[in-house]
């Protein structure tokens, strides 16, 4: 009993002492006059006088208080305590309402912000189809690359027609078939006519059959200035290679025809002779960098590949390249050949 | 509001510090300003009147709470101090007191682990026994067997004051005995 009486003792003395360095709150409103007035229990006021050990506020706040009516505290108090809740209250309506305007301020930016790159994306999109259905509308390949491919041997060719024409006729499309005959035969109606008069002076004289054909050709020249008609006229112009060709030539081609224009195309339309034509015409119609691609490609013919540079310096004449112009009507001179005097004369004009 | 009131001083503070929130500031304000009327009081006249001096008591010391490391009510005497002597100074706690807020947050962490508060007990018991004999005598008459300091400053023939400022030496001398 002794010994757990001690011990007990013992606990609420360190208890106590413990409470030396236990931190007591300041004294509220209520208990400052209270303790002045001597309204307190001995504990309350044990207690007090504790935290005043520690605490100069409380200790000068209540010996001011002693000199002091506690009317004007209690007032002045009310009045500090009022104004701080006002000064310091929770955030009131007005700021939510500016901040909720601020946000869908936001919000709508964000919106516009939104529906813009939606708008270009769109737009980008559209213009993106667009271009490309244009490229490939205006893309000749698949009509030259028809003409450039290699010839095949077909199984069932009918006898009486050249290989070259029946493949023509066989794996371009028909539509594309009537075009291009109708392009080709408007093109040596222009061009005959025009070239006739314009180059016969430089050339050799044509075969008698051949001029008869031209003269019944012939037609007013058309404004535009080429030499493109030479691609139909070569045979005439080139008594002394073509007759080997001409030889060789199926009957059909030799066969009557009923218009001398007919006559003139018929046995043109092989793929190069087509693909020159069909550059011809793109340097007709002012198309020229079409026109030089396409005489590009012709530079490995061997019909075709003098006319095609003669031509390709006129176009490179014609887009104001001189230099590119003079140097492929050098080249021309230097090979000796049929379009000699035609690149000499065109290279003393660009001099 | 009503939330903020149930929490310490120090929570308040932290709160302060961390967030910026202002109604901690006015919970923490609103417990000192009796106190702070209190003390101003007998200082306000016709230069100094409630309504000028509050407002701007109350706008110095809010706007020292976000950097205060000390405690609130040590603050607030140290500004109302400040402003009746015209001496705008920054609020820097005495080292003593420094000793005593430590030894009082090692008792406040220790809670209710009884081997905590039973070694701090325990050093405490030592720091008193180190103390000079009138010293040992006023600590157990106030502090272990309870008694007012009216009742001892009577019986000593001194006063309450003095007694106060001999309590709070020997408070001083045991923290830093202990830290």
């Amino acid at each position: 009993m002794n010994s757990s009486s001690s011990n007990q003792s013992n606990q609420s003395n360190q208890e106590r002492i413990i409470k030396i360095f236990t931190s007591v709150r300041c004294l509220n409103r209520d208990q400052l006059p209270r303790y002045l007035q001597g309204q307190m229990t001995d504990v309350e006021q044990h207690l007090i006088e504790q935290h005043l050990v520690d605490c100069d506020l409380c200790h000068d706040a209540l010996n001011a208080l002693r000199e002091q009516s506690l009317e004007q505290y209690d007032r002045l108090s009310q009045e500090l305590q009022r104004y701080v809740l006002d000064e310091f209250k929770p955030v009131e309506k007005q700021v939510k309402k500016q901040v909720s305007r601020a946000e869908r301020r936001n919000m709508v930016r964000e919106k516009l912000l939104s529906s813009f790159w939606v708008v270009f994306f769109i737009v980008f999109i559209v213009g993106g189809i667009f271009a490309l259905q244009q490229h490939l509308k205006n893309r000749p390949a698949p009509v030259l690359q028809v003409f450039n491919s290699p010839p095949r041997n077909e199984p069932d060719t009918p006898a009486g027609r050249t290989d070259t024409s029946y493949r023509t006729a066989t794996v371009t499309p028909a539509v594309i078939k009537d075009t291009i005959r109708q392009q080709a035969v408007a093109a040596v109606k222009k061009d005959t006519a025009r070239v006739l008069r314009k180059d016969t002076a430089g050339m050799a004289p044509p075969k008698d059959t051949l001029r008869k054909k031209d003269s019944a050709v012939r037609k007013p020249p058309p404004p535009v200035t080429d030499t493109g008609v030479r691609t139909s006229i070569q045979p005439s112009v080139q008594p002394q290679r073509q007759p080997e060709k001409e030889e060789k030539k199926p009957a059909e081609e030799k066969t009557p025809v009923s218009s001398p224009v007919e006559k003139a195309v018929t046995p043109v339309l092989n793929p190069d002779d087509a693909l020159f034509r069909f550059a011809m015409q793109k340097q007709q119609q002012g198309d020229i960098n079409e026109a030089i691609s396409q005489y590009k490609r012709l530079s490995g013919s061997a019909k075709f590949s003098e006319r095609a540079k003669y031509q390709l310096a006129l176009c490179y004449e014609a887009k104001g390249q001189a230099a590119k112009a003079r140097r492929l009507l050098k080249e021309l001179i230097k090979q000796d050949g049929s379009m000699k005097s035609q690149a000499q004369s065109a290279l003393n004009r660009l001099h | 509001m009503h939330l903020l009131a149930n929490l310490t001083d120090r929570e308040l503070l932290i709160r302060i510090r961390k967030l910026y929130d202002r109604e901690a500031i006015g919970v923490l304000l609103g417990r000192y300003c009796h106190l702070m009327v209190a003390m101003c009081l007998p200082r306000l006249g016709k230069d100094a009147t409630a309504d000028v001096v509050f407002p701007e008591l109350v706008r110095q010391i809010s706007g020292r709470l976000e950097h205060t490391t000390g405690k609130m009510n040590e603050q607030v005497h140290q500004s109302v101090y400040a402003y009746f002597s015209k001496k705008m100074q920054p609020f820097i706690p005495p080292p003593y007191s420094q000793a005593v807020r430590r030894l009082e947050n090692r008792v406040e962490n220790a809670g209710n682990n009884p081997i905590e508060r039973q070694a701090l007990a325990g050093q405490l018991e030592k720091a008193i026994t180190r103390l000079g004999a009138e010293e040992l005598q006023l600590v157990q008459q106030f502090y272990v067997e309870h008694r007012l300091l009216k009742d001892l400053a009577s019986e000593r023939q001194t006063t309450p004051e003095k007694l106060r400022s001999q309590l709070k030496s020997i408070k001083k001398k045991l923290a830093t005995q202990l830290i």
